[in-house]
């Protein structure tokens, strides 16, 4: 179909812009009806407001690389936040433990996937979502029910809490470098560095290869169940990092604080794979999908939509960015 | 022949003995005679709630666990959390284990009604916290009773406590929470009573984000309206789950804008206190309330008592002006009683006689 170059071929055309189209289209609009949607701060506010999607975007993305799906990022990153701030307001620790061992349960959760999926066989979907019902329990408990914060009382009457969130680690979620938002700069820097890793390493080609044909990857002598194991953890530390910047934006561990980012991120995520016609998990492109969606939101919010309205633009956008992929894909 | 007439006997002079026993014992602990479907009685209720998690729910479970325990009343808590088929099931479990009154909290009455129709039908009375149900009186005898924080009352003193501080002029970004029974009732003021009362108070913005984690939504809107519009007066958070997402937007945006809320929690007193010049005051009733009036009228409708088909919590305006400044001491729900009238403990539905059953239950104890 595409071979005859001469021939504008709309469908092609489509199929690698069409969410590039998408979000300029949506950007021209709003900022020809909305007098301040172009300003810079509010645009680093989309990029800010986008930056939690995307990075458990990113983590989930890590797994469909090599086909499998990782439904308990969202839970990750909540309990990721609620052990920050349990770390620093009732423990009275510092920082730097709140913010490394997080990751570090992050990074075991994605173990523990990966052996129940490799070891036991079980589908990733199924292994990952009771890992989201554990970990929610889990959190709750850990939390004793109620959100962890500055100040708060502390159970069977233990007085007010001791410690209270650091400033070092509200930085990561409230900070700005050079008047840029500083989850912005973590979300860009994880987005590159897991693209260079995804395209430019052995690594990331082997991914590939076994998302694409399992059976194959074995025969050339891929050791699949490391790479997987890789992918899952991998996938469990991006989301510990999306949960540390969420807890610090909020400047509290909230109850169940990650759950509405993971539909969001599994859109993200899919839409993503329709950017310039790739038409796989790809880190540019999530990034690219959790964009649009935060252009959408921001700009239907200061038009004063409800927000059932979002959900309609969104589910949209999915279905487009989706059709694009699959119909490609049949033929 | 001969048995049946001793059996008889021997039955009436048991009931003979037995209620001499009630007579002396209630004679004993004063005026109040307690009631004879209490009197005595293992009484078994069930709290059932479509979620158990936050300060607001985890105070209404204490209120009413100790409430219970004033009276030995064996109080067996359900959180269904958040899945209204198991409400509804521990609901039908609650009527299977004969349990002597249900009390519910939250849920949607569609999703609830079949269950409540049984329960009323097997005799069990229900009391529901912020629900209702449409049954009619044949079914439920005036067994049903439905209470709620008079959200009416809340909606109206929060939002005047708005008009007040704003002297009835200025741009507000305002928030509902649609087809969610309480918040629409607070809705129904500011539509139909504070609006046309006073004209000067324009809406900029509407935020409804839905029920669902609210929080890091709510904060990410309002900072798109803060860097966007320069003409916000306040800020209205019809639920305090919005406030504590839209009291962070305005700390980071470094504005000085005032902020009007409904409920309270102890997180919501830590913000109020840290930043009482943006967190103005917020009308709130207190949940340990809540479960002390659900016990009691349990009891009552036990103990065959006539009781109002609905009833509404008196709320209290907590103002950041009330409150001591942080440093010299940090606030807590607990201490709210310290500042409030109505706050923590209530009179509401308590009668003499339940003095005396706490008070009979006392003195078995010590005797053991």
């Amino acid at each position: 179909m595409g071979s005859n170059g001469k021939k504008f071929d709309l469908f092609n055309f489509l199929y690698k812009y069409g969410t590039i189209i998408v979000i300029l289209a949506a950007v021209l609009f709003f900022s020809l009806t909305l007098e301040n949607f172009m300003n810079f701060s509010n645009i680093t506010n989309i990029f800010r407001s986008v930056s939690i999607v995307a990075l458990i975007g990113l983590a989930i993305t890590m797994s469909l690389t090599i086909s499998g799906f990782d439904l308990s990022v969202g839970a990750i990153a909540g309990f990721a936040s609620v052990i920050a701030a349990k770390f620093m307001v009732v423990w009275e620790m510092g920082p730097i433990p709140a913010i490394i061992v997080p990751l570090l349960v992050g990074i075991l959760i994605g173990c523990v996937n990966a052996f129940f999926i490799i070891k036991m066989n079980i589908a990733d979907m199924l292994t990952t979502l009771s890992m989201m019902f554990l970990l929610t329990g889990i959190s709750i408990t850990f939390q004793n029910g109620s959100a962890i914060y500055n100040f708060m009382p502390l159970p069977n009457l233990g007085g007010i809490a001791p410690g209270t969130m650091s400033k070092a680690f509200l930085y990561i979620g409230q900070g700005k470098i050079l008047n840029i938002p500083v989850p912005v700069i973590i979300m860009l820097v994880v987005a590159i560095l897991a693209h260079l890793f995804l395209n430019q390493t052995k690594y990331g080609r082997y991914l590939y290869m076994i998302g694409s044909n399992e059976e194959a990857a074995k025969l050339s002598g891929i050791p699949i169940n490391r790479y997987k194991l890789i992918a899952y953890m991998m996938s469990g530390f991006i989301a510990a990092l999306g949960g540390l910047v969420l807890g610090a934006r909020l400047g509290s561990g909230e109850v169940n604080a990650g759950a509405p980012y993971l539909m969001d991120a599994v859109a993200a995520a899919y839409i993503g794979f329709s950017v310039f016609g790739i038409g796989k998990p790809n880190a540019f492109g999530t990034l690219i999908g959790a964009l649009l969606m935060g252009v959408l939101l921001n700009g239907l919010i200061m038009m004063d939509f409800p927000y059932y309205s979002q959900d309609i633009v969104k589910g949209i956008v999915l279905v487009l960015a989706l059709s694009l992929t699959y119909y490609k894909r049949k033929e | 022949m001969r048995r049946l007439t001793s059996g008889l006997f021997s039955i009436m002079l048991v009931i003979l003995l037995v209620s001499c026993f009630t007579f002396a014992t209630s004679a004993k602990d004063g005026d109040a005679k307690i009631p004879k479907a209490i009197q005595g009685k293992a009484i078994r209720m069930a709290l059932i709630k479509e979620w158990g998690t936050g300060t607001h729910m985890i105070t209404h479970i204490n209120g009413a666990r100790a409430e219970a325990k004033r009276y030995g009343i064996d109080l067996s808590v359900v959180d269904a959390n958040n899945n209204l088929a198991k409400m509804s099931e521990a609901i039908d479990n609650a009527v299977t284990n004969k349990m002597d009154a249900i009390l519910i909290s939250h849920g949607k009455a569609d999703a609830l009604q079949d269950a409540v129709v049984r329960a009323l039908k097997a005799g069990i009375p229900i009391i529901v916290f912020d629900n209702d149900f449409d049954v009619s009186y044949e079914i439920h005898r005036g067994k049903l009773i439905s209470l709620d924080q008079y959200d009416l009352m809340m909606g109206l003193l929060s939002q005047m406590s708005l008009v007040q501080e704003l002297d009835g002029e200025g741009n507000v970004v305002y928030n509902r929470v649609a087809n969610c029974p309480p918040t629409d009732k607070r809705h129904r003021i500011w539509e139909g009573g504070i609006l046309p009362t006073y004209p000067g108070i324009k809406v900029v913005n509407t935020i409804d984000l839905g029920t669902d984690n609210p929080m890091p939504k709510a904060q990410t809107a309002l900072e798109t309206l803060l860097t966007t519009k320069s003409n916000i007066d306040a800020v209205y958070a019809v639920w305090d789950e919005y406030a504590k997402g839209f009291y962070n937007a305005i700390v980071a945006s470094g504005k000085k804008i005032p902020l009007y809320s409904v409920d309270i929690s102890d997180q919501d007193l830590a913000m109020m206190q840290e930043h009482p010049e943006i967190w103005r005051s917020s009308a709130a009733v207190d949940s340990t309330i809540v479960g002390q009036v659900q016990i009691r009228l349990g009891l009552k409708a036990i103990a065959g008592e006539k009781l109002p088909r609905y009833y509404s919590l008196k709320p209290v305006l907590i103002r950041a002006d009330d409150l001591p400044p942080k440093k010299q001491k940090r606030v807590t729900m607990a201490d709210l009683g310290d500042y409030y009238e109505g706050w923590g403990y209530t009179t509401d539905f308590l009668d003499d006689w339940m003095l005396a059953l706490e008070q009979s239950l006392k003195s078995k104890g010590n005797k053991k």
